[in-house]
C-alpha cells in the first residue's frame, strides 16, 4: 500500500497547491471526490478485495434486457 | 489570439483517433472473418449519417461542447444528468482503450512487465500531453498520420505477393445476423466513437467546416483499416477468426531477404503511438466535461489525479482480456450506441424543434 500513497501524495502535492491558489471551490471538491475514489480503489486492488466491476453490471442489465449480441 | 484546431487537424486527428482501434478489428473478424472488408465498408456508410449529425450539432451550436449544447437544449438539470452519464461514458472509453493497449503489451511484447506498470507508464505520458492542452496533442496528428501510412503501405506491400484470392471466398456465405452485428460493432467502435470530438468542438476555429473534416478524417482511416482487412483476409482466410490478433500475428511472417525479420515491432510502435493519440483525445475529453459541468476554473489542476483514477478503473474493469472481448461483441455496441447515435439524434431533434419554434414566435 506504500506505492500507491505515495504517487497519491506526489500529486496532491503537485496539484493541491495550485487550486487552493486559484481558490477554486468546485476544483477542490472534484479533486477530493475523486481522490477518495482512487485511494478505495488502489486499496481494493492492493489487498484484492473482488468488487463488482460496473462495465459488468451493465452488460448484465443489457443482456437481462435482451439487449446484447449471443 | 488563443490557439485553434484548424480544420486540417480536425481531420487528420479523427483518422489517427480511428486507426488507434485497429486492434478492435479482431473482434469484428471473429463475427464476420474473411468478410470483415465488407462490414468495415457497410459500417463506413452509416457512419457518415452519424457524423452528419454530429457536424450539424457543432454548426447549429458554434463554439459550444456536448456539455454546453446539453445544458442548452434540455436545460440545467436534465442536462446535467445527460452529460453526467457522458463523463461516465467517457471516462469508460479512456479506461477501456488504457486497458487493450496494456493488455497487448502485456501480452506480445512486454510479457514480464505487470499489468499496472505499463498502465501507469502509459497514463503519465498521456498525462503530460493532457496538461499541454489539446492544441499541442492536435497538432502532431499529421506526422503521426504519414507515420502510419508509411508503415501499413510497408506492411501491405511485404505480404501483397502472399494474397490468395481464394482465400476471399466464399462470399455472402454467412447468416444475416453476423453482417449486421459485425457492421454493428464497426460503426460503434471505431467509427462513431468520434462523438468524442464534440467535446473539442470549442477549439475548432472553423465549426462550420467540421462535416467536411469528419468526413475526411473518417474516410483516411477507413482506407488505412480496408486496407489491412483485404490483406488479412487474402493471406489468412478463415484462419484469422482462430488468431488472437491477426493483424498483428500476419506482421511477424513478413521476412525479407531472410534479412529483416520479425519486425512486428514496427507494427506494435504504430499500434502503440495510435492508441496514445485516442486515450488522450478521449482522457482530454473526461477532463474538459467534468471542468464544464462542475465549473472548475482550471481542470489541469485535476488531470493526474483523474489520470490515476482511470488506471484503477482501468484495472478493476475486467478480470482477463477474455471479459473485454465479451464485453466488445456482446453488449457495449447497444450500450454505445445510446451516446454515440441515440442521444445526439434526439439532441439535433430537440434543437432544430426548438429553433423552429424560435423562428415561428419572431415571424409574429
Amino acid at each position: 500500500m506504500f506505492l500507491p500513497l505515495v504517487a497519491l501524495g506526489i500529486i496532491a502535492g503537485l496539484d493541491v497547491p495550485a487550486i487552493i491558489k486559484a481558490k477554486d471551490v468546485s476544483g477542490f471538491i472534484v479533486f477530493a471526490v475523486i481522490f477518495v475514489l482512487t485511494l478505495i480503489f488502489s486499496f481494493l486492488i492492493y489487498y484484492e478485495i473482488s468488487f463488482p466491476s460496473t462495465i459488468n453490471l451493465i452488460a448484465v442489465f443489457f443482456k437481462s434486457i435482451g439487449l446484447s449480441y449471443e | 489570439m488563443e490557439n485553434k484546431i484548424t480544420p486540417k487537424e480536425v481531420c487528420f486527428s479523427v483518422a489517427c483517433f480511428i486507426q488507434g482501434s485497429i486492434l478492435l478489428n479482431s473482434y469484428s473478424i471473429e463475427i464476420s472473418r474473411q468478410e470483415n472488408f465488407i462490414t468495415l465498408i457497410l459500417a463506413y456508410l452509416i457512419s457518415i449519417g452519424v457524423i452528419w449529425l454530429y457536424a450539424g450539432l457543432i454548426k447549429k451550436y458554434p463554439g459550444k461542447s456536448l456539455v454546453q449544447i446539453n445544458k442548452e437544449v434540455y436545460g440545467k438539470t436534465a442536462g446535467g444528468i445527460i452529460s453526467g452519464l457522458y463523463i461516465f461514458f467517457l471516462l469508460s472509453l479512456t479506461a477501456l482503450n488504457l486497458r487493450h493497449i496494456s493488455d497487448f503489451l502485456a501480452t506480445w511484447i512486454m510479457t514480464d512487465t505487470p499489468l499496472y506498470a505499463i498502465m501507469i507508464s502509459f497514463m503519465v505520458v498521456t498525462g503530460y500531453a493532457v496538461k499541454k492542452g489539446i492544441e499541442k496533442i492536435t497538432s502532431i496528428s499529421f506526422i503521426m498520420l504519414v507515420a502510419s501510412f508509411i508503415i501499413i503501405a510497408l506492411t501491405v506491400s511485404f505480404l501483397i505477393s502472399s494474397i490468395r484470392k481464394d482465400n476471399f471466398l466464399p462470399l455472402f456465405s454467412l447468416p444475416f445476423e453476423r453482417y449486421v452485428h459485425s457492421t454493428h460493432m464497426l460503426l460503434i467502435s471505431p467509427f462513431c466513437e468520434t462523438v468524442t470530438f464534440l467535446m473539442l468542438a470549442p477549439k475548432f476555429s472553423k465549426p462550420q467546416k467540421s462535416m467536411k473534416a469528419f468526413f475526411f478524417g473518417l474516410t483516411i482511416a477507413m482506407i488505412t483499416m480496408l486496407a489491412l482487412s483485404l490483406v488479412v483476409a487474402g493471406v489468412l482466410g478463415n484462419a484469422q477468426e482462430i488468431l488472437a490478433q491477426p493483424i498483428y500475428e500476419l506482421v511477424r511472417f513478413i521476412n525479407i531477404f531472410d534479412v529483416f525479420t520479425r519486425i512486428e515491432i514496427i507494427f506494435a510502435f504504430f499500434i502503440v503511438i495510435m492508441q496514445f493519440f485516442k486515450v488522450s483525445i478521449c482522457y482530454y475529453a473526461s477532463n474538459i466535461s467534468i471542468k464544464e459541468l462542475f465549473a472548475i476554473k482550471k481542470p489541469r489542476n485535476i488531470v493526474f489525479i483523474l489520470g490515476a483514477f482511470i488506471v484503477c478503473y482501468a484495472l478493476t474493469v475486467f478480470s482477463s482480456g477474455v471479459e473485454l472481448g465479451n464485453w466488445r461483441k456482446g453488449a457495449s455496441p447497444f450500450f454505445s450506441s445510446i451516446f454515440e447515435i441515440l442521444l445526439p439524434s434526439i439532441t439535433l431533434f430537440i434543437a432544430y424543434i426548438k429553433g423552429r419554434k424560435n423562428q415561428i414566435c419572431k415571424g409574429r
